[in-house]
């Protein structure tokens, strides 16, 4: 394996060890007993890994702005999803019972 | 050295043909995130509704195993990079064999999974064939797992098609039939295989690591 191999290997190698380092955050993060705070950490690391992904191994900043702007509706029309799937769960409010 | 090639009909330049396929394989991964979106949303909802529940289904996954599939697709994604770096330079011979690891680790994550859905199997937590869990919260249990089988079989099946992918591209590189002239396909998969290792990301602490305090 000659050097200029081995120079190609340096982004996917630094991509891995920032992800290995967040998954052991994430570890950490389950068995800290941090209430929820614990969700909030749950969501954001995997935010953070998928951020990397998308950004150093996928090339979204080197792409072209109609890529960038599919990528980006992806997300969008998937918190629209999610967001309708919620809002009846979220927008309910507890009745006690008359008795 | 990578050999000229002609651009395919109706594309003026192999630029052109190449940022085509790019932007369509962009345009399927974003259907791919409604796709998966679907599951995510309906465990979401589920989770709203009984949160403790969850909790205490999650706690009956196997962390262990779970972790180190996860190691193995972070390792994979990274083979399918390097590949594709390597490809770009025309270094076919190590391009090739980063993309077997990759489809390799890929095998290895399948395996490990299904052997996990055999463990559950034998501990009966697998809705509609062997469901034996009575204790507290059975039902969100059930149906936690329900939603563990759906999300993880549709990644399996991701998995599979990208491994047979890699292999195939692999084995293309290897015989010099692509390369850093036009390695687009290769691209393409390696994208693909980065969404399959991005939904991972998600699904691991959405299935594994609710609160293990």
């Amino acid at each position: 394996m000659n050097r200029e191999t081995l120079r190609a290997g340096r982004l996917p190698a630094l991509m891995l060890l920032a992800q290995l380092v967040l998954l052991g955050f994430n570890l950490l993060s389950a068995h800290a007993g941090l209430g929820h705070l614990h969700t909030v950490f749950s969501i954001a690391i995997p935010v953070l890994m998928a951020g990397i992904v998308m950004i150093w191994a996928m090339h979204l900043r080197q792409r072209s702005g109609a890529v960038r702007l599919t990528a980006l509706l992806g997300f969008a029309f998937w918190a629209v999803l999610a967001a309708l799937t919620l809002a009846d769960q979220l927008a309910r409010v507890p009745v006690p019972p008359p008795w | 050295m990578s050999r000229a090639i002609s651009p395919a009909e109706p594309f003026d330049d192999i630029e052109q043909q190449s940022g085509a396929a790019t932007f369509g394989m962009w345009v399927f991964l974003a259907t791919e995130v409604l796709f998966f979106g679907v599951l995510f949303a309906a465990y979401a909802y589920c989770r709203v509704q009984d949160p403790q529940g969850f909790v205490l289904a999650s706690r009956h996954t196997d962390l262990l195993l779970g972790g180190i599939e996860s190691v193995i697709l972070l390792l994979s994604a990274a083979a399918a990079a390097w590949a594709t770096a390597l490809l770009r330079r025309d270094e076919n011979r190590a391009s090739a064999n980063l993309l077997w690891g990759a489809a390799g680790l890929g095998a290895l994550f399948m395996a490990l999974h299904l052997y996990e859905y055999w463990k559950d199997y034998g501990e009966g937590l697998v809705p509609g064939l062997r469901f034996t869990y009575t204790g507290l919260h059975a039902q969100t249990v059930e149906r936690f797992y329900a939603l563990y089988y759906a999300m993880t079989l549709v990644h399996l099946l991701h998995l599979l098609i990208g491994i047979v992918l890699l292999a195939f591209y692999a084995r293309e590189v290897r015989r010099q039939r692509i390369g850093a002239a036009y390695a687009t396909p290769v691209m393409c998969v390696a994208l693909y295989w980065d969404f399959v290792d991005m939904v991972w990301i998600f699904l691991f602490p959405m299935l594994y690591l609710l609160d293990r305090s």
